[in-house]
């Protein structure tokens, strides 16, 4: 690490950010471990073990990511983007089908999915463009280039398909749009555009994400079906009550009633194990992320940066609000991972190249930016 | 720039409020799941790996007074199938549907539907589920639930009434007890996850199932057996519509039995129409008519505006607010003491009581017998009958006072007539005497309840005496039963379409120490229509049977004149049998002669002498050893007993024909040689 940072730096290194990400893979750790029943004679820690390797893993890049100044992103911007689009291309080539989507590349022994390292891409070069925009964003003419910016890799993600993916886009462009300074008369018309265009949408919809939207307006509609989920979601995490069953304790985890319970619904066993002080406590750490995150930005020297960490406070938001929303019944499921909780080495990568991007930050501010 | 560095600084403090709205509104959420919903949540969570593996717990037995049984459960097996177990769901679906003749498709859709156990066929017999277990078939499996069976069948079908696939009590007692029939169920805890598949079958923690309370209820089921047997006799003579009986104990208000015909087999009670299930003696009403006359009567005398000994006058009508009411009697019945009224069942001389009771005197008794209202009777569906005390003007007071203008149901009637039988308190009609747990301690008691006084004991003490003359010698007559002193009254209603009636009956016994009362109701007799003849010959019989079931001796009355010491027929008995019927009648006897069969007494049968008068039997060989002997009255005797009587005093029988003794060649009374061969000619009866 010393050939690359020096100690200057190192001082700047925001510790409490990496501790608090820390901590939250700990929960995640343990939570997996009772999601797939490592209590039991038959099962292995499989499942742990190559979550601690992605952790490492994203450790490891994490540290690539903050050994240069993240300036050098800004001018390797179009370089970026484009290898961004290609590799996203590559999928509907040599990408491998799971479950109905075609999201997955294989590298070796691993396959990882273009779609989360184009949440990356997307972030650093969308604050690259933005920076030159100067705030210039007071009418619909500013902001065309910017649609088409992130308009093209938001498309090819939805083709794959894979609607998450293509909101967490949204997601960030409208956090990093409004930081950017975006007037708030565009900013509603562009919202009003957005509503009046659901319908339109709607069309463009697969049966399944229909069907989605709909059962989760009414999760009852289809208890046995699509509703199921959230039914079975709801009962563990209410379930739970105030203090919970205890971990591996928890009927509904245990007793496989809960579906996807290591990956999506993760947040359900800790919510049915560990009660609502378990929830309580990591909706706590997840909270001071974000505004440990959030101050970062206004530290930040630039306002390259601080768009940097914004586009990524604003993702992993989405993904928090999303995924624990959904696991509440407040939002419709969409598959959606919980950060540094859901099992999944794509997912892992990403959010600690993000959280090498937003250390890096971080570590070149200036002492008073604004 | 520094314009710009304060619109981000805005900006920033407007992300931050909304991390926070973000952050509480996930709290909040969270709260409202684990906090609020919690409870009902974890319920429901519960509910999920037990439910299906819920262990049904054995439901009560149903007993009768006697500790007979009338309902029973036993195990039965329910097939069911564990759908992620299944390999070849097509052939196990077919290798079943054979079995169970059952739908192949309909089994293969259940046992490929997406849970973790799932039903095929409930409550199979032995034979089924033996054959179904020899298949070995993987994902199929059995537990063991409880099925009611009714052994016998119709027999108190609406008492018992009947229970549902899931053993849930549907009707009648099976309905209003259920909740301490049914049990309380137990279950295999976490034995099942979301696919039936982690946990292997058979380990875990076992809850066992609490069984239901037995159930000891008032019916005599030999009593019940009777009036069954009777009143379907009935409804073959009268072709009635309907027929219904209750005997209750007058003392203590214990149902001893009740039957409506037709009736249904609680077993395979689906296969009956629901108007079959409906209980009438309780759920509907009729018209008393002249049986209600017994509640004007006792109003009547316990408020002191008639006496047993005051004079009526009947010209066959009395006018009442301009309005004719006739007797029942053309011409009517003169003049006649107010007991002669009652023996005459005389329309106008009970509309004078009602008029001298008034109208609020006389509604506020027949609240007071329990009309108009329910009596909390423990069966379902009780009727209050249909009476409005607001609306009775003086022509309804009139016609209610025999009987009219009012319905009732039977139950109320015959717990009405219980009270007037038993010294004037009203008690509660009741079946259920006692609940026990299976290991035979008494859980629940139900003790006879007197719900009022409503006569004075004199009052009723003269009523049973009013009743017994009605019987002896009044319209009641039908009635009567030899060396008993029964009680009674008759009713006949017409319906408000033409020449349809009800008859009816009721009455008790013995008069001075009521132990049964009896009510019989035929609804819509064809022909003969008067409740006497028809109803009251009905109550006889089982009255009959019943005395005799029980062990009540024939008593005779002290003034009455029926039966004042009537001797009995002991001719062609065996002296032992002779003797006891003597003694049982309260005579004495002298023997003459020696041999085995009584050939004649003194006095002759059907003489009226007082108590203890002796009869003098004269024995088939007599003293002097004549060679002659004197041939006896076979008539009426069976093959086999008219042979023995002959036998036994030395003569030959010729059997001609076969049933019961009509005739005889030589006719009774002449003296012939012994061995000589008596002709007798035999017929089947015709009833």
């Amino acid at each position: 690490m010393g050939m690359f940072i020096n100690k200057k730096l190192l001082k700047k290194f925001d510790y409490p950010f990496l501790l608090i990400v820390t901590l939250i893979v700990g929960i995640g750790l343990l939570t997996i471990s009772s999601a797939t029943h490592v209590n039991r004679p038959e099962n292995s820690y499989h499942y742990v073990k190559m979550q601690v390797l992605w952790f490492v893993l994203g450790l490891i890049a994490m540290m690539v990511v903050i050994s240069f100044d993240y300036r050098i992103l800004g001018k390797f911007a179009k370089v970026i983007y484009v290898g961004n689009i290609l590799m996203l291309l590559s999928v509907f080539f040599i990408g491998k089908r799971v479950m109905g989507a075609q999201r997955w590349i294989n590298l070796g022994a691993l396959s990882i999915q273009p779609s989360e390292l184009a949440k990356i891409a997307i972030i650093i070069t969308l604050a690259k463009h933005l920076e030159v925009k100067k705030g210039k964003l007071e009418n619909i003419k500013d902001l065309i280039p910017i649609f088409i910016h992130i308009g093209v890799p938001m498309l090819l993600i939805m083709k794959q398909p894979d609607l998450g993916t293509s909101l967490v886009f949204m997601a960030i462009l409208f956090g990093m749009l409004f930081m950017a300074g975006i007037g708030y008369r565009v900013l509603f018309g562009m919202m009003a555009v957005g509503v009046l265009s659901i319908p339109v949408l709607w069309n463009f919809l697969e049966d399944y994400q229909k069907n989605r939207i709909l059962v989760f307006l009414n999760p009852n509609m289809d208890p046995l079906g699509s509703g199921y989920h959230v039914i079975q979601s709801m009962i563990a995490i209410g379930s739970g009550r105030l203090v919970g069953k205890g971990i591996f304790k928890g009927t509904q985890n245990q007793l496989d009633f809960l579906p996807e319970q290591h990956t999506d619904f993760i947040f359900s066993v800790l919510g049915e194990e560990l009660g609502f002080v378990g929830g309580f406590v990591l909706l706590f750490l997840f909270f001071l992320l974000v505004m440990r995150g959030l101050h970062l930005a206004s530290q930040s020297k630039d306002v390259f940066g601080m768009l940097i960490i914004i586009g990524v406070i604003s993702m992993f938001t989405f993904h928090i609000l999303v995924n624990i929303g959904m696991t509440m019944g407040i939002m419709p499921v969409t598959g959606l991972p919980l950060p540094f909780m859901s099992y999944g080495g794509s997912s892992m990568l990403t959010n600690m190249i993000a959280v090498g991007l937003v250390l890096n930050v971080g570590m070149r501010r200036h002492k008073i930016l604004f | 720039m520094s314009a710009v560095n304060i619109k981000i600084k805005k900006r920033l403090v407007l992300i931050l409020l909304f991390g926070w709205i973000a952050y509480i509104l996930l709290i909040g959420r969270l709260a409202w799941i684990q906090l609020v919903r919690g409870e009902e949540l974890q319920k429901r969570a519960l509910s999920q790996w037990t439910q299906e593996i819920a262990v049904e717990p054995k439901r009560g037995t149903i007993f009768d007074r006697h500790g007979r049984e009338l309902a029973i459960s036993a195990s039965v097996d329910t097939i069911v199938a564990y759908p992620p177990e299944i390999k070849n769901p097509k052939e196990t679906s077919e290798k079943l549907a054979e079995i169970l003749s059952m739908d192949a498709e309909e089994i293969f859709q259940k046992i490929t539907q997406k849970k973790g156990s799932v039903y095929i066929k409930r409550k199979v017999e032995d034979e089924i589920s033996d054959a179904v277990r020899e298949l070995e078939l993987p994902g199929i499996g059995f537990t063991e639930e409880s099925k009611r069976y009714y052994p016998d069948r119709n027999l108190a079908s609406h008492i018992l009434g009947f229970t549902g696939i899931d053993s849930q009590g549907l009707d009648g007692i099976e309905f209003y007890y259920d909740k301490y029939l049914k049990g309380f169920p137990g279950y295999i805890a976490s034995e099942t996850d979301a696919l039936s598949r982690e946990l292997p079958f058979g380990s875990q923690h076992y809850v066992p199932p609490k069984n239901g309370y037995n159930l000891t209820l008032t019916i005599d089921k030999v009593i019940q057996h009777i009036v069954e047997k009777e009143l379907e006799r009935a409804m073959n003579i009268h072709k009635t519509k309907k027929a219904s009986a209750i005997v209750m104990n007058p003392q203590t208000g214990e149902i001893l039995a009740l039957v409506n015909k037709p009736d249904f087999d609680p077993n395979n009670w689906k296969e009956y129409s629901p108007k079959i299930w409906r209980n009438f003696a309780v759920s509907d009403v009729y018209e008393p008519g002249s049986t209600f006359k017994i509640v004007t009567a006792s109003a009547g005398l316990e408020e002191g505006v008639v006496r047993p000994e005051d004079r009526f006058y009947d010209p066959g009508y009395i006018i009442v607010a301009g309005e004719r009411i006739k007797c029942w009697k053309a011409g009517g019945h003169g003049s006649q003491t107010f007991v002669q009224v009652v023996e005459n069942s005389c329309n106008p001389g009970f509309v004078s009581v009602g008029m001298k009771l008034g109208t609020q005197r006389f509604m506020e008794y027949i609240k007071a017998f329990g009309f108009g209202q329910t009596l909390g009777v423990d069966l379902p569906g009780e009727a209050k009958g249909i009476f409005n005390p607001e609306k009775v003007g003086p022509v309804e007071l009139a016609t209610i006072s025999f009987g009219q203008g009012i319905s009732v149901t039977p139950l109320q009637l015959i717990s009405a007539l219980s009270a007037v039988a038993n010294g004037g308190k009203l008690m509660q009609p009741h079946l259920a005497k006692e609940f026990r747990d299976d290991d035979g301690n008494v859980i629940l008691e139900f003790k006879p309840r007197v719900l009022r006084q409503v006569i004075s004991e004199e009052t009723s003490n003269e009523m049973r005496k009013i009743l017994e003359s009605v019987v002896a010698n009044g319209t009641g007559k039908w009635a009567q039963i030899e060396g008993y002193r029964i009680a009674g009254k008759t009713g006949t209603a017409e319906k408000y379409r033409d020449g349809k009636y009800v008859a009816s009956f009721v009455g008790f016994a013995p008069a001075d120490d009521p132990q049964i009362a009896i009510l019989v109701v035929l609804d819509e007799p064809v022909g003969v229509y008067y409740g006497g003849q028809t109803a009251g010959v009905v109550f006889k019989r089982i009255m009959y049977d019943v005395l005799r079931y029980l062990g009540i001796k024939p008593q005779t009355t002290e003034n009455g004149e029926l039966g004042k010491g009537l001797v009995p027929d002991v001719r062609n008995l065996y002296v032992s049998e002779a003797t006891s019927r003597l003694l049982k009648s309260n005579l004495k006897f002298k023997i003459e002669g020696s041999g085995q069969i009584v050939i004649h007494q003194f006095p002759m049968p059907g003489a009226e002498v007082s108590e203890g008068t002796t009869v003098i039997l004269t024995l088939n060989s007599s003293k002097n050893g004549e060679n002659t002997v004197l041939i006896p009255d076979l008539t009426g005797k069976s093959i086999r007993e008219a042979s023995e009587i002959l036998d036994a005093i030395g003569l030959r029988i010729e059997i001609i024909g076969s049933g019961l003794a009509v005739r005889q060649e030589p006719s009774a009374g002449q003296k012939v040689k012994r061995n000589t061969s008596i002709k007798v000619f035999f017929e089947p009866p015709s009833d």
